[in-house]
């Protein structure tokens, strides 16, 4: 899957991945793609959560080896 | 070795921490998650998870009390009720405890979760938690904390939410319906959204975890817990904690170093460890069916600085506002005490601004 940017959490547990994510995403422009790669189970239903409530659309999501893999389109 | 009620009441107490283990691995139930998404995302699905969890142990406890089943008002551990309303030990060990779980990815509960899911950090942030509470509880540490614990306390017969309101006048049928009606306020609360309605995994949670309070309640105070009293009272070695009491966690991970510095002294196991236990494991065994079992360590030195100093705080404050998030966010508020409205508060508000401050120092980092 095409994507602009990369932010790598692996290796944090909530709320670290998400405050990144938000973080990164305001610093992109709408509609670019942001890969994030997570190695906290808990990261699937967080991610999940944040693009419905954000509006930032979940495009992509797959596991790599032990890491999740989402992709999220800025609104 | 003789099968006694001892033995069955920590069954019992084993028994529902895997349960509360279990659901809350699989539903994602987690009190700094619900500050966290509230902060975030605008999403308040994990806090009418928490409120419902609160609202059932109120409305299942009020019924215990009301046909007369448990008495909470004596003999309960921690005194929820107790009458020197400390209210600068709430608010202050509250908050730290907030700030704590922020920083730690979790309260005592979701930490004893993590474990059980493989997290070694937060095997890490029990350690420190556990020698903490037990400096603070069995090592009379507690005592260089007292004089900021009770400075400005306010006595009064009892802190139980109608007796504060309605003074002499308060009567049981006063209390069942100030309950009710707080209950009822939760409920409307959890369920007025309909995307909470249909989320059946935190339903679920919410009404297990409540329920999980109350029995108990009802097992260390009810019909088994007069037997246990009774039992313990001619027991040649007299067991650890013998008192009415439900789902709380620091002062338990404090047993458990207590119970570690002599492993023999099986009295020393008691109702707090078993559920602490068994949170562990029946997490531990879901994410082995679900194969979501994965082995997890610090990122870097930054994130074990972050759950070093969130797992101290955790400890001292868990300690000083006589709970977490689960022994005083939902089994004290059960009890209706006031003090634990104000933990209960206070964590919220050290949580919410530690996720505030988090945000704006990643913020104003560059990269």
């Amino acid at each position: 899957m095409q994507f602009d940017k990369t932010l790598d959490a692996r290796g944090l547990n909530c709320p670290l991945p998400i405050v990144k994510t938000k973080k990164t995403l305001s610093e992109m422009s709408s509609g670019q793609v942001l890969k994030v790669i997570a190695t906290d189970p808990g990261s699937v239903k967080d991610m999940s959560a944040f693009a419905k409530q954000t509006g930032n659309e979940l495009v992509g999501q797959e596991q790599e080896g032990n890491a999740y893999v989402f992709y999220l389109k800025k609104a | 070795m003789e099968w006694t009620i001892h033995h069955t009441v920590l069954a019992g107490a084993l028994g529902t921490g895997i349960v509360v283990g279990a659901i809350a691995n699989r539903s994602h139930f987690c009190t700094m998650g619900a500050v966290s998404d509230w902060v975030f995302m605008g999403d308040l699905s994990r806090m009418r998870s928490w409120f419902l969890a609160i609202a059932v142990a109120l409305l299942l406890t009020l019924g215990l009390e009301g046909v007369g089943a448990v008495d909470l008002d004596s003999g309960l551990f921690p005194p929820y009720r107790n009458g020197n309303l400390q209210w600068v030990r709430h608010l202050l060990g509250g908050f730290l405890f907030g700030i704590g779980m922020t920083l730690a990815s979790g309260c005592g509960n979701k930490t004893a979760v993590r474990i059980g899911g493989g997290n070694l950090k937060s095997l890490v942030v029990l350690a420190v938690i556990g020698l903490i509470a037990y400096w603070l509880v069995w090592r009379n540490g507690y005592a260089l904390l007292e004089p900021i614990a009770s400075f400005a306390a306010i006595t009064f017969p009892t802190q139980e939410l109608s007796h504060l309101l309605f003074g002499s006048k308060a009567t049981l049928l006063l209390h069942l319906a100030l309950g009710v009606a707080v209950a009822a306020a939760l409920l409307i609360f959890a369920f007025r959204d309909a995307e909470f309605r249909r989320n059946r995994e935190l339903i679920a949670a919410g009404l297990v975890i409540g329920a999980t309070v109350a029995f108990l309640w009802w097992l260390t105070g009810g019909t088994p817990g007069t037997a246990w009293r009774e039992y313990a009272e001619f027991a040649d070695v007299a067991p650890s904690r013998v008192n009415t009491q439900s789902l709380t966690f620091i002062a338990p991970m404090g047993d458990l170093v207590h119970y570690l510095t002599a492993p023999s002294e099986t009295q020393r196991l008691n109702v707090g460890l078993m559920v602490l236990m068994g949170v562990v494991l029946g997490s531990f065994v879901y994410a082995l069916i679900t194969r979501s079992f994965r082995i997890e360590w610090f990122a870097d030195w930054k994130d074990f600085r972050n759950h070093l100093v969130g797992a101290v705080l955790m400890g001292f404050g868990g300690i000083l506002g006589m709970g977490c998030t689960f022994g005083q966010g939902i089994t004290g508020l059960s009890t209706l005490a006031f003090g634990s409205m104000l933990t209960l508060v206070a964590i919220i508000a050290g949580s919410y601004a530690t996720l505030k401050f988090l945000y704006w120092k990643m913020m104003h980092e560059e990269g």
